[in-house]
């Protein structure tokens, strides 16, 4: 997890405020929807991708160096965002990934916007599964690492660096995703209903040992819609930070096969 | 001043190890840990407790709201408040202090109920507005982050419910209805009194003294120097902000008091239950007791050194030196109520005889002393015995 080079900060003014966009890399537009825990720091798993993509990402309203409009109420919201965002960055069928609530954020673009080219979908939020979830939301900075990463002491590090970049938007970010996803915890019954209407390829990929939201939550994502499940073995809800490298692979031959 | 009997109705028969197996007696504590027949005793004797406390002549009795905990088992006081209302005399007020009507979807039910018992007691009930605590958010799956706006928009609701002819309609953000028409209406008018309990919010002290509201403000759980800042800086908000001077009655002061023959005693008796009330009851993590957004980043940071004082190891020295709680001989007791009351001059205040384990003889003896001993005297105290709010600043800064 050291400092990327190479990757181009921007901020766009758009209609719900300003959003601050990370850009790195050439090809091909691909879309990263973070998680609820933000993006303070950049990924090697977007380094990888961005050998072969232009990896476009956005901050979402609420999170990070983005503007929080008291408008931004729930995922459809910033969903509608990250459209003008389409828009804006020129209308080009772009490729979107999405982990935890960028996921499910994902999903709503997808639903709704001509220009996803292919959805992939890591350790997702935003339908509800009948099993065990675990609350993050309860959970101390301490057991943290513990909850979300399978290799604990790699989930220290991120944590660690996490905060120590900005342990102020750490706060921030947490506000935003309870605000987003603290009742119904994480999902939108509404959105469950529709998924049969997102009909470009779709592929899910899950951390094993996911202890957030655990792999029949993968399986039910894969089910609604049609899409194949792959497993990450030693890998929990952070599988795109624990095996970047297998992450970005198999969302590059996902979409170049 | 009025001298109201406050309870919290714990779970007195709680396993004080429970720590090794749960982290809290709040939201994971499991339910199988209360014992229906136990609980059956304890509700009828903190009943008891509360009726004879407004037998021996206290102003008032007043319960409160939580959920899902052994805290305080009163997950509706309204239903205590019910049970009180032809029980407790004729004349003493009930206090429900207070509600979370922004817990719920449909504050409508509150109000109705609290118009109910308002209208039972021929307007002897005062209202207490809260948010609920930051566990309970998690107990009861509502955002925190929404929490302000809901607290505000279900005031408003219910507040327009007592007061506003009806029916009428009423859209906010989080309610929406189309017929509010509240039967009966409550018997006080405009509506029953509304107080504010807080342990310290500015938020909380600037909305409660707004004009359009000067609603009482009531400090709870603070060492003495806290509750002198809060409840002046009520009326310092009232005078710079607002531009009028707050009356003493919109303040009050709640503490856990014991009484017994001589200060070393009380201690001594005391030590225990008093204890298990700031060390295991009240024991929440930091996650449980400030879900996100519920206070702002600055507030959770203040307060969690707040709380670190007041949680996991506190003594009742410590308390005792702080007044947190006062305990002592009622000479002792006495003295220091009139001296927080000539230095403050709320005349409003709310006595925690019962809490933590403190078993039914020795507070049925804190109840009697303190309604014969101390509480009298108080009740004679009115503005001519406070030093007054200048004074009172100069003293505090000196």
């Amino acid at each position: 997890m050291s400092a990327s080079s190479n990757v181009k900060e921007e901020f766009l003014d758009l209609e719900n405020g300003r959003l601050r966009i990370r850009r790195k890399g050439g090809g091909q537009p691909l879309l990263y929807l973070h998680g609820s825990h933000g993006m303070t720091v950049w990924l090697p798993f977007l380094d990888e991708l961005a050998q072969r993509f232009e990896v476009i990402a956005p901050d979402h309203p609420g999170f990070g160096q983005s503007d929080a409009s008291s408008s931004m109420d729930n995922i459809a919201d910033l969903a509608r965002v990250h459209l003008e965002l389409l828009d804006r960055l020129g209308g080009n069928k772009t490729h979107l990934v999405g982990h935890c609530i960028g996921g499910w954020m994902a999903m709503e673009v997808a639903l709704r916007s001509p220009l996803v080219a292919s959805l992939t979908l890591i350790n997702s939020a935003g339908i509800h599964v009948d099993a065990q979830k675990g609350d993050f939301f309860m959970c101390t900075p301490a057991n943290l690492p513990k909850m979300m990463f399978s290799d604990v002491a790699l989930g220290r590090r991120y944590f660690d660096e996490e905060r120590a970049a900005d342990d102020a938007v750490q706060y921030r970010n947490r506000v935003m995703a309870a605000k987003l996803g603290w009742h119904p915890r994480l999902f939108d019954l509404h959105l469950h209903k529709w998924l049969h209407r997102i009909r470009i390829p779709v592929q899910v990929l899950w951390g094993e040992e996911n202890r957030v939201l655990p792999k029949e939550f993968g399986a039910g994502l894969s089910q609604a819609l049609r899409g194949p499940l792959t497993l990450i073995p030693k890998a929990g809800h952070f599988a795109h930070v624990e095996r970047a490298a297998e992450c970005a692979k198999q969302v590059q031959s996902f979409i170049e096969r | 001043m009025q001298v109201f009997i406050f309870h919290l109705m714990p779970y007195a028969y709680m396993d004080l190890d429970y720590e090794k197996k749960w982290p809290s007696a709040w939201v994971v504590m499991p339910n199988t840990e209360f014992d229906p027949v136990k609980g059956h005793e304890l509700y009828n004797r903190y009943l008891d407790e509360l009726e004879l406390a407004a037998e021996l002549g206290l102003d008032g009795i007043s319960v409160n709201e939580h959920h899902q905990n052994a805290y305080g088992l009163m997950p509706s006081p309204v239903v205590m408040a019910a049970a009180l209302s032809r029980r407790i005399r004729n004349t003493a007020k009930i206090a429900i202090l207070g509600n979370a009507f922004c817990l719920r979807e449909h504050p409508l039910t509150l109000a109705e109920e609290h118009a109910m018992i308002d209208v039972i007691t021929g307007g002897r009930l005062i209202s207490g507005m809260v948010r609920g605590i930051g566990a309970e958010y998690h107990s009861m799956a509502v955002n925190p982050v929404l929490s302000h706006e809901r607290f505000h928009e279900a005031h408003d609701l219910v507040v327009q419910s007592w007061t506003r002819p009806g029916p009428f309609a009423f859209h906010s953000k989080h309610y929406h209805f189309e017929y509010v028409n509240v039967w009966p209406r409550p018997f006080q008018k405009p509506h029953p009194p509304i107080w504010c309990p807080s342990t310290g919010s500015s938020e909380t002290i600037e909305w409660a003294a707004h004009p359009d509201r000067k609603y009482a403000y009531m400090q709870t759980y603070s060492p003495v120097k806290s509750v002198a800042r809060f409840l002046n800086q009520y009326r310092d908000t009232a005078e710079k902000k607002y531009g009028y001077e707050a009356q003493s009655t919109k303040i009050g002061w709640a503490a856990p008091i014991f009484i017994a023959d001589t200060d070393e005693k009380a201690r001594e008796l005391a030590r225990p239950h008093i204890e298990s009330l700031f060390n295991k009851f009240l024991n929440l993590p930091f996650e449980m007791m400030f879900p996100p957004g519920y206070v702002s980043l600055e507030t959770a940071r203040r307060m969690a050194t707040h709380k670190k004082q007041l949680s996991g190891g506190v003594t009742v020295d410590w308390l005792i030196g702080e007044g947190v709680a006062v305990i002592g001989s009622p000479d002792t007791v006495r003295r220091k109520l009139h001296e927080a009351h000539r230095l403050l001059g709320f005349q409003n205040f709310l006595a925690l005889l019962q809490f933590g384990t403190l078993p039914r003889d020795l507070t049925e003896q804190n109840i009697r002393r303190f309604c014969a001993e101390v509480a009298p005297s108080m009740q004679q105290l009115t503005d001519r015995e406070y030093m007054g709010f200048a004074e009172s600043t100069r003293a505090l800064a000196a």
